[in-house]
Formats: C-alpha cells, structure tokens, sequence
C-alpha cells in the first residue's frame, strides 16, 4: 500500500473511530473487524471482489461531513431532490405509502410513518411497524447483535468489509407478529457529495405472518460528478411472512453501484425483489443471495436493467434451497444499447429432494458495439431437485419491427413497444401501487433511451 | 342491376377515366434474388372486392407484401399508384397510414406487447393506461366483432399461444381498427375450421359495409367467398395473372379444371 493510501486511510480510521463511540461494544468490535480485513485487502493487494469491475474504493471518501438538518416533511425538500426522488419510484407527498425515509448523502434527514401509515397499521398494532434510522436502531435494539452482519460475511470482499466498517445511516424496517403493512413502504438514498462514499445498511426484519414491501430508491443530485453508492442489505423473513424489496437505482456515467444483498427466509415465507436500474453508470455490480432455509420458502428475484453508455454492468441472484419444498425463481432483462456491457447471472444450489428453481436470463443488444453475458449456474446436490434455466441474447427481430409498423407504427414506436414488451414481466402477488409504478418507471425509461 | 365490375367496364367503355383505389401497372418483384412476380397488373376501386387465388408459390405473398412495402420485396420495375399516385418511395408504416391495412398468414409472436395496446396504436390511440381509461373500451369493442372475448384476449401477448384461428382473427382485428380503405387478406381461412370461418366470414362482411373498404383476398376456398360478395376473382399462375373475371365463373373452371389445367387450356393446348 503506498503511503499516500495509507496516510488516507488512517484518516478514515480516525474519523470513524470518534463516529462509532455512539455504538454499543459488539457493533464497535464488527466494525472494527471490517476495518482490519480491509487493511489486510489493501496491503496484500489482494484481488478484490468475485465479480464486477474492479476499481480503487479510496478515490471515494467516507468520512465527508455534510451537514444536512432535519426535515420535518419529505415536501420540505428542495424541488431538485423532490424531482429526483420521483425519478426511483418515492413519492414527496407521500400519497399510498404508509412510510417514508429520506438519507441526504450521509445523514437521515427524515424518518417515520405517513399519516396513512399511522392509520393503517398503528391503530390496529401500536408500535407494530418501526421505520427508523439504522444507526439510532443499533444503539436502540440490543437484540440486532444476533442478527445485523450474519447473512453476509464481512470478508464477502472488500466492497462487504469497506461497507460495513465505514457506513453511516442507513434504514431499518421492523414489521411485528402478524402485522400486514398494505401500502409499500420507501426509502431514498440520495447522493448530492461529489466523492463521497456513500455507504448505507438496510435491515428488514419481518416477524412470522406479517407483510411489508420497500421501494428503495438512489438518485443524484444533479450536481454530483462522481461517486460510490455501497448498501449491505440483510432481511429476514419470518414464519409465513412476506417481503418484497424493490430497488430502483437512478445514477449517471462516473457512479459506482455495489449493492449487497443477504435475504433468510423461514418456513412458508415469501420473499420477492425487483432490481431496477434505469440509467448509465460507471459500473454497479450486486449479487443478492437468498437463502431459503424454511420449508415451504419462495423467492422471487427480477431485475430489469438498462446498460446504456459506456456502463459496465454485473448483476446476478443466487438463491440456495436448503429447506424443503422450496421453490424459487431468477428473472433477469436487460436491454443493452450503445457500448454497454452487461453480463448476467444467476446461482441455485440445491440441497433437498423436492426443490424446485427456475432461471431465466435474456438480453436485448440494440447496438453493435453492445455486450452481454449470460451465465446461469446450477448446482444440485440432491438427485430428486429439479432445477432448470433459460437464457437468451439477441437482437430485436426485423419481422417484430416490420408487423408492428405495417399497423401505422413509425420506427421508432415500433422499436420501443417491442422493448416494453421485452421489460414487461409480470410480478405476481405485487400490490397494485407497485405494479404501476414499476410498469410507469419502465414505460418512462423505455421512451428515453428510444 | 350492374355490379361494380361491369360498372367500371361501362365507365371504361365510355372513355371516363376513372380513378382507381390501387392501381398496379406491370408489377416485377425480385425476392432475395428470385424474380416472383413477372408483370402483374391490377387495379381495385373504391369499395370492391377482388378475390386472388393461385397455387402455391405462385405470387400470392409476394404481390400482398409488394403492395404493403416489406423492404425484402424489391420492386425492379413497374409501378403501384394508390389513389393516383405511385407509393414505391414510401415507406411500411407510411402506406400503412395511408390506408392500406394487411392481415397475415402467419404472423409472428410478439412476446411482451399486449394486443390491447397494438390494436389501440393501430387505431391511432396511445397503449392503454388504467389511470386515464378505467375500462379499456377501443380494442375491447373489436374484439367482440371478431368473436375473441376481451377479457382473455386484451392483456395476452400478440400471437403468443394463440390457436390458427385465434391468430386470424386478431389479424383481422387490428386490420378493422386501422379503418383501412383498402384491406389485404392473405388467407384469412387457411387453417381454420368451418365454424370460425364463419365467424371470419360474418366479422369481415360487417367490417366492408361499416368502412365501405376494397378487399383483396387471397384464398384458396369457397367457403369464404360467400360472406364477400367478390366483384372480381383474379388467378395468378407463375408470377403472372393469367386470368380474371366473374368470380363465380373463374372459381368453377379453377375447381374443375386445376390451376395447370386452366393454364394448359388458356395457352390453348
């Protein structure tokens, strides 16, 4: 490690260690842990992480200090990060969602339930839905020891250990016993910091029969020229319960996007995610892994991405069936245009008899000097699990385009309908809200990049 | 009572010069390489049925994409004036503007895009929103004509598992909704069965009378003719029409005699 990086990243050290003193012992000792595992990577100039783009973590700063103050209504936010927020799915007035949370580059500025909130879940289960801060949950709730940072090992690679030592806020969503939240709860990350490091946690923890939906969204301000946006998400899905975490990610050329996502799912839960990225970026690598260890789990995991530019993309799902009768699914759609480079993944790993998992990757290249990858990966180790894959790389059919403008479509409708078409994947179960929403995200992203 | 054939013929007679809906004047089409059609000619009025038949490999297809513009289908020489003017410069979707509405023999699958939404762009509207449309009305009107019912069809992807007929008639449905003046059929009733030709039948001779539409037809039965009314059948024999007049007579002589026989007796051997 040359001085330069080291003299740096003491500086980080420092900065973090007057941070953490607000933090129990054991989160202290979890950071500090992360911190020396990321020392270790550096200095041994270890090869980094197992997939994605490889690129120097230290040109973006954590530490940053930016002073945002509390809002006491998302409307209160200036009109740029208003239109921006609408941009990933959040809505400023709140309308249909019965929580909101808003991070401004390192500081949660606003946090709770809507109105809507407060009348749906509250009145009939006081205290039965907490949406809150994740660094004031860890120093609140001493039973998170037990769970924050057990799904993902901190040395996953350096992108887990360089997140995990040096996040700041974050959210946390705590649905109680039998507690069904309707209306889809969100949550924006946005990034105004040219050069920070914006490095966030979100912990769900949905107890057994309840039901909760997150619509995550990061977004720029439109100021920012560069930056990392790193995320450790874990979620636990209880007996019989149901979650559905929807990521939208909205960022330009010269954005990194590292992701991390670790989901646990007890007997007879559901858990279904929705990744959407809908703009070019430098390079965003995620691999969320669900472990479906009840029996009788479901996973569901789609992700809908738009290579533009010159964005080099490594998206992928793993889902492990070590419950029985679990049965899950991978989704993935990219449309690939300009210089892109998208490859695409997809992981399942069977341990029981009578599981069952679907892959199904596809890519549409609209350029020549597009890329795209598929790589489905399935491994069995129990002779009666049937698992099985698709996966499909090509380019729009001239036939398609050609029946479609003999109905008076010129070209470019044409073109656009047929990649609507392409992103057009049904999510069942997705209350109403979302379904919307996601179909306007992609009809809206669909006409831009036509 | 004169019908529309011998009507034009009087006005051709009387040295009018009539303007013709679609007029094609000595019709080569080369197609990846292949010269198919050899010197068609052929001219439609406003409001008449033609019917076209002919073997296989014969021209059918091709003359139908010529007239549409499927870029695969080079004009080499000739001309197709629609309303007068020569459509060659134009392009698919222009001609399609224009009025000149096809359906498919074998359409493909278009996986993604709801038939809803096609049908609606089709006819000039914009893909359905339940925000602004809380029942979908447009495409689920068509629908009913053509005998598939909306709440199936509406939100399935075009083609995608539909039976032979099913795909006819959502052919035929985006062709009504396009309020064509002239539509070409490219065997609507090959690979159907008798009761959803009739359907076909009843659907397309409700759709002529509301838009007061030409039709070609290309066929090779009876069956659908009686629900037309063609004013003029035209048999096309190697890339040429070889012979055209009174349906009714035309269809016997080709049932009696077959194509290569109608053939041998019209070169007279």
């Amino acid at each position: 490690m040359d001085p330069e990086k080291r003299a740096l990243l003491r500086e980080i050290n420092q900065f973090f260690e007057e941070y953490d003193k607000r933090f129990p012992e054991w989160y202290r000792r979890l950071r500090e842990k992360a911190r020396k595992i990321y020392w270790e990577y550096e200095e041994k100039g270890l090869p980094v992480g197992r997939y994605g783009l490889d690129f120097d973590l230290t040109q973006f700063y954590p530490h940053l200090v930016t002073p945002h103050p509390p809002l006491r209504s998302l409307r209160d936010l200036d009109e740029v990060g208003r239109r921006m927020m609408e941009r990933v799915g959040n809505r400023p007035d709140e309308e249909a969602r019965a929580a909101s949370h808003l991070q401004h580059d390192t500081v949660t500025r606003y946090a709770g339930l809507t109105e809507l909130g407060r009348e749906q879940v509250l009145l009939m289960h006081p205290r039965g839905l907490v949406v809150e801060d994740f660094d004031e949950a860890i120093c609140k709730y001493p039973w998170l020891e037990k769970y924050v940072g057990r799904i993902l090992p901190v040395n996953l690679d350096k992108y887990t250990a360089w997140n995990t030592a040096y996040s700041r806020g974050g959210i946390f969503v705590w649905v109680k016993r039998g507690v069904s939240v309707k209306w889809p709860l969100q949550s924006c990350f946005y990034l105004e910091r040219t050069r920070l490091g914006q490095l966030v946690r979100i912990f769900i923890y949905a107890e057994p029969h309840s039901e909760v939906h997150l619509i995550s969204g990061c977004v720029f301000n439109p100021g920012c020229e560069t930056a990392l946006h790193g995320c450790i998400t874990e979620v636990y899905v209880g007996r019989e319960a149901e979650v559905t975490l929807t990521m939208i990610h909205h960022f330009k050329p010269r954005f990194h996007i590292r992701p991390k996502v670790g989901v646990i799912v007890d007997d007879g839960g559901i858990y279904r995610s929705n990744y959407i990225l809908t703009s070019p970026v430098e390079s965003a690598q995620l691999y969320p892994t669900v472990i479906l260890r009840g029996s009788g789990s479901r996973a569901s995991m789609r992700s809908l991405l738009f290579g533009l530019g010159s964005s080099d993309l490594d998206i992928g799902s793993a889902i492990m069936f070590t419950g029985s009768g679990s049965r899950g699914e991978v989704i993935s759609r990219a449309v690939v245009a300009e210089a892109a480079r998208v490859k695409l993944r997809g992981a399942l790993k069977a341990y029981r008899p009578d599981v069952r998992g679907h892959i199904d990757c596809r890519a549409l290249l609209l350029s020549r000097r597009a890329r795209a990858h598929a790589y489905p990966n399935l491994k069995s180790m129990s002779p009666g699990a049937r698992l099985t894959h698709e996966a499909a790389i090509g380019r729009i059919e001239e036939e398609h385009i050609l029946y479609l403008m003999s109905r008076g479509l010129d070209r470019d409708e044409a073109t656009s309908m047929i990649v609507r078409g392409f992103l057009d994947i049904e999510i069942p179960g997705l209350p109403d809200v979302l379904k919307m929403e996601i179909g306007r995200l992609i009809k809206a992203t669909a006409e831009k990049v036509m | 009572m004169l019908g529309l054939r011998s009507y034009n013929a009087v006005i051709a007679a009387s040295g009018v010069v009539a303007m013709a809906l679609l007029d094609i004047r000595d019709l080569h089409v080369e197609v990846r390489g292949n010269m198919v059609l050899k010197g068609v000619s052929l001219s439609i009025g406003d409001g008449e049925v033609h019917v076209l038949m002919g073997p296989n490999a014969s021209g059918k297809t091709t003359l139908a994409l010529a007239i549409i513009g499927h870029p695969a289908y080079r004009v080499v020489s000739g001309d197709i004036l629609f309303r007068g003017r020569s459509i060659l410069g134009l392009g698919v979707y222009e001609r399609a503007r224009l009025g000149i509405a096809i359906a498919y023999q074998n359409p493909p699958e278009i996986p993604g895009v709801k038939l809803r939404d096609l049908i609606r762009m089709a006819g000039g509207l914009k893909p359905w929103s339940p925000l602004s449309e809380p029942e979908e009305r447009f495409a689920s009107e068509i629908l009913r004509k053509v005998g598939l019912r909306p709440e199936e069809f509406l939100s399935r992807d075009v083609n995608v598992g539909f039976s032979g007929g099913e795909r006819k008639r959502a052919e035929l449905a985006q062709v009504i909704a396009m309020k064509p003046k002239l539509m070409i059929l490219d065997e609507p009733d090959s690979g159907v069965d008798i009761d959803s030709i009739r359907l076909i039948g009843e659907a397309l001779r409700e759709a002529i009378r509301e838009l007061g539409c030409a039709v070609l037809l290309i066929t090779h039965h009876r069956h659908i003719l009686r629900y037309l009314e063609p004013d003029v059948a035209h048999v096309i024999f190697g890339g040429r029409i070889v012979v055209s007049g009174d349906p009714d007579n035309v269809i016997s002589r080709v049932e009696s005699l077959g194509y290569s026989g109608l053939v041998r007796e019209l070169c007279g051997s």
